[in-house]
Order: structure tokens, then C-alpha cells, then sequence
């Protein structure tokens, strides 16, 4: 591909262009400051970087008001237990304790969620806990009393009862049910339907078939939930590690039985998210106590109570059945998949619903039928983790088309490159996206190293003896924001008398970058010096709501209201002076100079009235991407934009041990626009290290392993060299064309191994991760041995 | 439990402290003296995240009493800096993308600013080692690499050399 080995464009969006590969052989020039309108595209050092490196910005933990109580929480240690409460009055002043709280206590309802129509998850269980590690109670008091408890010894008796671990025990018919009105255990079905897929699979020359498990997949944020909450008057105010303010304020609303102007929600850093942190941990718990007592409150998690308690990626048992012609045309696919969604709602009805939009790859598949469910057990609530159900299905559907490539005869990449989805191709929703389908441009420039690579891999297993070599490829799509609902950002731009401005953005930054790609947009916008803005960021006393940090929307959504409002700004200066939109405006400290022809119009700010905001001009905007409800067989339009991308994997296998070494990942994402190319790789390499991950290592089992020394992840010694290679082509809706990137990342890393693993030795595993145990008992299954393979 | 006191010299200052005798050091560096910079993520020794220099050597401050670290000289996240200036690992970590969430980045700075201490030109499998005594959830290492190359060129060429990486 002619644009590999160099550039072919910048592209400035709003154009439909060729896609461009950055940055290649290009010398990596950071910058920490950028004259007004070259922010964009540059690769600008992080905003927020300064406190981070020298230790002093504050995370959940880092900050405690002074006199501030204890909080720590009771927990069901059976999967499942009804539970009668002794004495608390009398344990609370035996062990000096300043008060329990159990569900009594709940003001308001004793039920949140973040999707309020299936709202179910109580603060504190009542009478029934349904899962191991569920709230029952909670105690506040001194730190000195309150740490040396030991909680096993607080008065509740247990009754274990029988308790729904797997998919298919909760669908037994006459198994219990967790939830009244979810018939089997049923939350929520997913369906997307397309053509006559049972026809096109009769009539296809060539089938295959897959089936797979992936298991619980803990996020292991290295921070622990934490926060603290004190009451103000009328007001409650909790701050907190959080990735959603504004979600968290309306729940701790319902709660408390209170409006949600009297909700404070002030976000700390976070110190690690990948959707986890979108769901109440510490948040509700504070709150009741410091409401109750009007004492600041405070809480850590201890890592094992994170795990038990907060929430996974969902475990999936997929199937999926796939036919093409002789040609390689991609004809059918039928997917199927069920979630275990532990015990309550969560993000079970999200991931229900995106992976059956998702479920054929970025390709064209003229006949489609994808159907999901999310069935309730008693295990820990599974939720959002980067992706939303999408890497697990990648993991079959990936697979899967690899199957069909080899039966076809076709080179693997190739297949992929034949049935790549173009702009003019309808998805399998029936969307047609016209420009910004980057995927066929991504696996082309995989193909240098896919070639290379291949020819290696052979030459090394040419005279190997049990270590084994392959390499795979992977492709991703992912839509940004929500699915078919409403996404808002708003975001509000004041200029300063100083000649600063102030850029109110809500959207939460949990590592990724957000607050300084935002800036970055908003500067050039505006046509200002990113040097000149000052940031307030979270708190929802002070900034408009961002919606959450999660489905890769931030850069995409909040980026674009940064964009609208960075304009609208500029057009009220130039309307102070009745400059046409052709002037330049320049910042000086203290006035605004606009230039006109030969015209200047110099604005003295300090001459000019400060507005409600405190600010000489204000400007908000508020933007919300286009999408079309879905109909019954999920036709429609459920993203205004898609993210794409493709992963190529090279592992050697060690046929004895049965362990799995990456060498190296080199990935190529269609990002529409790099806003900041550094930020971008840096949410490559973090996604392939979780893929790695999930791929060779990670799986949570409820009850077992609930601490980082058992759960392990990767270390710097598990992770190769990585490429990235990044791709433009934009999409005129996004800001200066840009689309997400944080779970686009993560998607193609674990089939690309898995695909390789294939290539190595020729083996597909059932379950998910590719444990050495696993993999050995595989290899011993099939007969496979080191030199028995060409 | 009864406190007693103890002298602890942290950051290059003496602090006398009244400590309960099973006080972690984590802890007391938190509470007690408010460096919060050290960070408690696991609870077991896994992450790495309270990594503090005793005597100059990596050290897990989740592991070790207050009290049996007197008369040791203890470097937190917040004694990196030399002279009110940035060392050369922070500021090529901040720049070159090696902290994301950042909730890690006071212990790996601790594990990296030892590396450099004693090792002159690590090769990327002693910087490999090192790090691994760390966990990141964020970055997947590799724009760590990246920092420590430029660090390592800014000690051998002067901090300039770092400030002209990144151009103004």
C-alpha cells in the first residue's frame, strides 16, 4: 500500500479524503505548548502530567477532612444466603462504634443502577443477599475502633442457600429466580436480523462452525475504590474515584430520597477505570452515613473487597455458524450468545444489545442473524469492561472467519481485505456510513508485516523442535457512544478579564488523555494558544454534564461540544466587533485583538461587564450524536460513528509447557483524526496489554483468587514490542474528523493470539483464557507434537 | 496498642513520630506525615504501587513497619525531585506518556530512579526486569521505554538535552 513508508495527508476533516497512515518513520516531536491553531494533530504533552509524576494529585484515597469517620462495609460471604440481624444497638456500643446501617437506614429506595429502567442493585441486601461479597451493613465510627474490627464477629446469622452459578443452571426451568418480572433469569435479549441467513447458509459452498467461552475478567484498576462524602446544609458532598458524576448524582438522589441539586458529586483522579467506575462502589455507603450522622465519612476498599464487589467483564458462551462462497464472498453468519450478568442489572442490557450490532466484524455480511441474552445469576454483578461484550465476541466471530478462510483457501488477511465493509456497503443494521470506513485501509497496512511475519514463523518452525511459532490477524469495529439512545456533552468556554480562558469540561479523565484532547480541540476552535486555557474539570457544582467517561465517546462527543463551543466563542468576539468570520483573533493578557483586513479592533476586557459565569463572554455548546432507534430486528442507525482496526499477532508456543509467549503486536486503528498521536499509541499499547491478558491469562472464578497475586495480569516481562500504525479517515461528525479509540484498542488483541495459537499448532480452544493448562491438555488431546507439524 | 516514638528521615528531613509499634510504613507515610504519593493497591505485595527507597533500594512500604525503618534514609515519590527541579526520570515519564492514570507512577518512579542509580546503560531486558516488579493496568509499559530512554540521555547529556525534546 502506497501509503505506508510515508504520508499521503493531514487531512483537516469535513472532506471525504483517502485514508493517511501517520507518523511513519517520523521522528516523534512532543510538545508542551502549541501557538493558536496547531494543537491538533501534535502530539502536545498531557495537561494533568505534572501532578502525576511528582505524586501529588489526588485520587480516591489521598484526601481525608479532618475528624472524618471510618466506614467499612459487611459482606455476604455466600454466593447466595437469607440473613437475620442480632444485636447491632448493643454491638455498636460494645465496640464503640458511631452507628450501623443496614437497609432500615436507606431514606429514599434502597435500589440504583445505571440504567434506572432496570435499576434492581439495593445499597444493602434485605433479607436476601445474592451474591458473595453483597452489601448487608455497614459501620462508622472512630478510625481506632473501626479499623481493628473484626467483622466476622458482627452479629448476622447466615443461611446458605442454593445458589445459580452457571448460564445454564439459571435457565433451568424451576431454577429460582433472582429477580421477579425476568422470567428464567432472563434481564434482556438482544437481536439483530438481516436477509435470510438460514437460506444463505443452506445455499453456501462453504461453512464453518465455532463454538467458545470466555470467563469473569476482573479490571484490576491499580487503584481501589475510595472516596468520602460530608453533608453541607441541605447538601450532600461525595468525592470520589468515578468515571460518571453526573449518573452517580442522580442515583445517590434516588437514594437519599433527595432533588439532585442537593447531590455534590466531586470527582478525584481516577486511578484506573476501563468501565468499572462507571457503577456506585464507595459512593452510596458515604453518603447514607455522613447524611445520617452530618460527620465527614470516609472509605478505602481493600483490594479483595474491590473484587468480590465491583464489577467483570461479562462471561460469554458463544456460537456462531458462518458461510461464504468459493469466491471468498462472506454470505451468513449466525451468532448466539449468552451473557452471565452475576446478580444484578449492571450493563447486562448494554452488552446485550451491542454485541449483536457488532457480532459480523467490520465486514459485509449480506445475511445476518445475531441473538443475545443477559441471564442473571448469583454471582458478582458483571458490567462494562472496555469493549461492552465486543472482545468477546471477537473472539468467536474472528475465529471463526479464520476457520472459513482456510476452507475457502484463502490467505487469512485476504479473506478479510475481500470482505472488508466499505462506505457504501450496509452494515448489518442496515446503515449505510458513506465515508470514514477505514477497516480495508487498516488490514492493508498490516499486510508488509503479515507477509514478513509469516515467512519467519515458517522458516523458525522449519528446524524447531517443541517451540512452535504463528502469527494472526484480527479485525475490530466499534461504534462510539451509546447505542440508539441520547449521548449529550455539554461544554461551556468563558474568557476571562485576564485574557484566559476557562474551559468547563465535565468529561472525566480516567488516564486515557481526555482533558487535554479536549483542550487541544477547543484552542484550535476557539483559535487561541492551548497555554491560555485554565481547566476545571468533574465537579458537577462548577461544570455541565459530559455524560460518562465510557463507549469511546469522550474525544468523539465531548471533543465535538468542545469544538462547538471553542467556535462559538470565537463568534462572540467577533460579534462584539462586528467582525466578519474571515478576522483573526488574537489573546493578549488583558484584551482580545481582532484583525479585519486592515482593520484592528482591539478589545479592552476589563472594560466589559462579567456575565452569571463570572467570565466577560461565555459560550456553551452542547452536542449529541445523530443515531436512529432500532427496530425489531435491529435495523437502523445505532452509532453516528465507528471506530476501526486490526490486529496482527506473533507468539511462539512452547508444546511441552503449553505456555504462549507474545513476540510482538502490531496494530493499525482508523482513528478518523489523530488529535494526539502520543495519547492515541498510548491507548494501543494499554488495550493490547489487556488483550494479552485476556487472551493468555486473566479469568476471574467468583469465591476463588480474590487478590492480584492470584488474579494475575500483565507485567512489563509479558508484553512485546508494539506498532502502532494510525490511520485517518475521517468522519465529518466528529471534531476535525476524529473518532474513539480506548475500547477499539482492546478488541482484535486476544483473536489475533488465538488465531495465531491456530497457525502455531492447530489447535482452537473451547475456553477461554489460553491457559498453559489448557493449551498442554489440548495439544495432548489432538497428538500434537513438536515436529509433527510443517 | 501503645505508641511509641520513633525517628524517621524521610525525604532527606528527620520527623519524630509517635507510632503504634504495628503501623506499616505505607501507612504512616500517608497518614502521619501526609506523603500521599505512595499508594496502597493490593494489600499483598503484588502491585508495587507503595514502592519506596530505603537506602536507596526498592522496598514495598506495605511490607515493612514504621518502626524498624529508623535510622534508614527513606525516599518517597515526593523526594524524587532534586533541588525543586523535576528529575530526569518525571519529567520524561510525564512526557513521553509513561504515567495514564498515574495512580502507579509513584512506584514505578521509585523501581526506575533505582535502575538508573545502578545501572548505567541498562539494556531493554534490565529495564524489562525492573519494571516487572511494578504492575500498570494503563499504559501496557511500552511508552515507558520510551521515558527511560530519554531520561537516561538527559542524566548523560544534562537535563537541556530533555527540554529539547519536547519543543516549546
Amino acid at each position: 500500500m502506497d501509503a505506508i513508508g510515508g504520508v499521503l495527508c493531514r487531512c483537516t476533516g469535513y472532506r471525504k479524503i483517502i485514508s493517511a497512515v501517520i507518523d511513519a518513520g517520523r521522528e516523534q516531536i512532543l510538545m508542551s505548548s502549541a501557538p493558536a491553531g496547531t494543537a491538533v494533530g501534535n502530539r502536545m504533552v498531557r495537561l494533568d502530567g505534572l501532578a502525576k509524576i511528582t505524586g501529588k494529585e489526588i485520587y480516591g484515597a489521598d484526601e481525608i477532612p479532618s475528624g472524618a469517620l471510618l466506614l467499612r462495609v459487611i459482606r455476604c460471604p455466600f454466593h447466595r444466603a437469607g440473613f437475620q440481624f442480632g444485636d447491632l444497638e448493643k454491638y455498636a456500643k460494645q465496640n464503640a462504634i458511631t452507628c450501623v446501617l443496614t437497609a432500615k437506614d436507606v431514606p429514599g429506595e434502597n435500589r440504583y443502577g445505571v440504567i434506572p429502567k432496570f435499576a434492581d442493585q439495593p445499597v444493602f441486601a434485605e433479607s436476601e443477599a445474592r451474591f458473595k461479597g453483597e452489601a448487608v451493613a455497614a459501620v462508622a465510627g472512630a478510625q481506632a475502633a473501626v479499623e481493628k474490627l473484626d467483622l466476622t464477629q458482627f452479629p448476622v446469622v447466615w443461611n446458605e442457600l442454593p445458589a445459580l452459578m452457571t448460564i445454564d443452571q439459571a435457565l433451568t426451568p424451576g431454577a429460582p429466580q433472582l429477580h421477579h418480572g425476568r422470567e428464567q433469569n432472563v434481564l434482556v435479549r438482544g437481536r439483530v436480523v438481516r436477509g435470510d441467513v438460514d437460506a444463505a447458509l443452506r445455499n453456501a459452498e462453504i461453512t464453518a462452525e465455532l463454538e467458545v467461552e470466555t470467563g469473569f475478567v476482573e479490571h484490576a484498576c491499580i487503584e481501589p475504590e475510595a472516596g468520602f462524602a460530608r453533608r453541607a446544609g441541605d447538601t450532600i458532598e461525595i468525592q470520589a474515584c468515578t468515571q460518571s458524576p453526573y449518573m452517580d448524582r442522580s442515583d445517590i438522589a434516588r437514594i437519599l430520597g433527595i432533588a439532585e441539586a442537593s447531590v455534590r458529586i466531586i470527582p478525584t483522579a481516577v486511578g484506573g477505570g476501563f468501565g468499572t467506575k462507571l457503577d456506585l462502589s464507595v459512593q452510596p455507603f458515604l453518603a447514607l452515613a455522613a447524611w445520617k450522622l452530618n460527620l465527614p465519612v470516609r472509605m478505602v476498599y481493600s483490594r479483595t473487597e474491590s473484587m468480590i464487589s465491583t464489577t467483570k467483564r461479562h462471561p460469554a458462551r458463544m456460537w456462531a455458524k458462518a458461510g461464504a462462497g468459493r469466491d471468498g464472498k462472506l454470505q451468513a453468519l449466525d451468532f448466539r450468545a449468552d451473557f452471565n450478568t452475576g446478580a444484578y442489572s449492571s450493563w447486562g442490557p448494554t452488552v446485550s444489545a451491542r454485541v449483536p450490532v457488532h457480532a459480523s466484524g467490520p465486514y459485509f455480511v449480506p445475511h445476518y442473524r445475531a441473538l443475545t441474552r443477559a441471564v442473571h445469576t448469583h454471582l458478582v454483578p458483571a458490567g462494562a469492561f472496555r469493549g461492552f461484550g465486543v472482545p468477546q465476541m471477537a473472539i468467536a466471530q474472528e475465529q471463526l472467519y479464520d476457520e472459513l478462510a482456510d476452507r475457502v483457501g484463502m490467505d487469512r488477511l485476504e479473506f478479510r481485505i475481500l470482505n472488508s465493509l466499505t462506505n457504501d456497503l450496509p452494515t448489518v443494521t442496515g446503515q449505510v456510513l458513506g465515508e470514514g470506513v477505514g477497516i480495508r485501509a487498516c488490514f492493508e497496512a498490516l499486510r508488509p508485516r503479515w507477509k514478513a511475519a509469516r515467512k519467519e514463523a515458517v522458516d523458525f518452525n522449519s528446524s524447531a523442535q517443541h517451540l512452535r511459532r504463528g502469527v494472526g490477524v484480527a479485525g475490530m469495529w466499534y461504534g462510539c457512544g451509546n447505542t440508539s439512545l441520547p449521548n449529550p456533552s455539554t461544554m461551556r468556554v468563558g474568557l476571562k478579564s485576564d485574557g484566559r480562558i476557562a474551559l468547563h469540561q465535565g468529561a472525566v479523565d480516567i488516564g486515557q488523555g481526555s482533558a487535554t484532547v479536549v483542550t487541544q480541540i477547543c484552542a484550535d476552535a476557539l483559535g487561541c494558544s492551548i497555554d491560555r486555557f485554565d481547566l476545571l474539570s468533574g465537579d458537577t457544582s462548577i461544570t455541565p454534564d459530559c455524560g460518562k467517561t465510557s463507549a469511546s465517546r469522550q474525544t468523539f462527543v465531548s471533543g465535538k461540544a468542545a469544538y462547538m463551543a471553542g467556535e462559538a466563542l470565537r463568534r462572540e468576539i467577533l460579534r462584539l466587533v462586528k467582525a466578519c468570520d474571515c478576522a483573526k483573533i488574537s489573546f493578549e493578557n488583558g484584551s482580545v485583538e481582532v484583525h479585519e483586513d486592515k482593520k484592528l479592533h482591539r478589545i479592552s476586557l476589563a472594560d466589559l461587564p462579567i456575565d452569571k459565569h463570572g467570565y466577560v463572554l461565555t459560550a456553551e455548546a452542547t452536542f449529541d450524536p445523530p443515531t436512529r432507534a432500532l427496530d425489531e430486528n435491529g435495523q437502523g442507525m445505532p452509532y453516528a460513528v465507528y471506530g476501526f482496526g486490526a490486529h496482527l499477532a506473533e507468539i511462539e508456543v512452547d508444546t511441552e509447557l503449553g505456555t504462549i509467549k507474545v513476540l510482538r503486536i502490531t496494530a493499525a486503528h482508523d482513528v478518523g483524526r489523530a488529535i494526539n498521536p502520543t495519547l492515541i499509541e498510548g491507548q494501543i499499547e494499554g488495550g493490547v496489554a489487556q488483550g494479552i491478558g485476556m487472551a493468555l491469562m486473566e479469568e476471574f472464578f467468583p469465591g476463588k483468587g480474590e487478590n492480584l497475586h492470584d488474579y494475575l495480569i500483565p507485567s512489563a516481562g509479558d508484553i512485546p514490542p508494539i506498532e502502532s500504525i494510525l490511520i485517518e479517515d475521517p468522519s465529518s461528525i466528529g471534531p476535525y474528523g476524529a473518532k474513539g479509540i480506548g475500547e477499539q484498542a482492546v478488541i482484535p488483541t486476544a483473536p489475533a493470539i488465538l488465531n495465531a495459537l491456530h497457525d502455531a499448532i492447530g489447535i482452537r480452544l473451547r475456553k477461554i483464557p489460553a491457559t498453559p493448562d489448557r493449551v498442554r491438555a489440548e495439544i495432548l488431546r489432538c497428538g500434537i507434537t513438536g515436529a509433527s507439524r510443517g | 496498642m501503645k505508641k511509641q516514638l520513633i525517628e524517621l528521615r524521610v525525604n532527606g528531613r528527620p520527623r519524630e513520630l509517635a507510632v503504634e509499634p504495628s503501623k506499616l510504613l505505607l501507612e504512616t507515610l500517608r497518614q502521619d506525615l501526609q506523603l500521599t504519593g505512595s499508594k496502597r493497591g493490593c494489600d499483598d505485595s503484588s502491585c508495587g504501587a507503595c514502592t519506596v527507597l530505603i537506602d536507596g533500594v526498592p522496598m514495598l512500604s506495605c511490607t515493612l513497619l514504621a518502626a524498624s525503618c529508623e535510622g534508614q534514609e527513606i525516599t518517597t515519590v515526593e523526594g524524587v525531585s532534586e533541588h525543586g527541579a523535576l528529575a530526569a526520570i518525571q519529567k520524561a515519564y510525564g512526557d513521553w506518556g509513561g504515567a495514564q492514570c498515574g495512580f502507579c507512577t509513584p512506584g514505578f518512579m521509585m523501581t526506575v530512579k533505582h535502575l538508573l542509580a545502578t545501572t548505567a546503560n541498562p539494556s531493554e531486558a534490565e529495564i524489562r526486569e525492573a519494571l516487572s516488579s511494578n504492575l500498570c493496568r494503563c499504559t501496557g509499559y511500552s511508552q515507558m521505554y520510551q521515558a527511560i530512554k530519554a531520561a537516561i540521555e538527559a542524566e548523560q547529556k544534562g537535563m537541556d538535552s530533555l527540554s529539547q525534546q519536547v519543543a516549546k
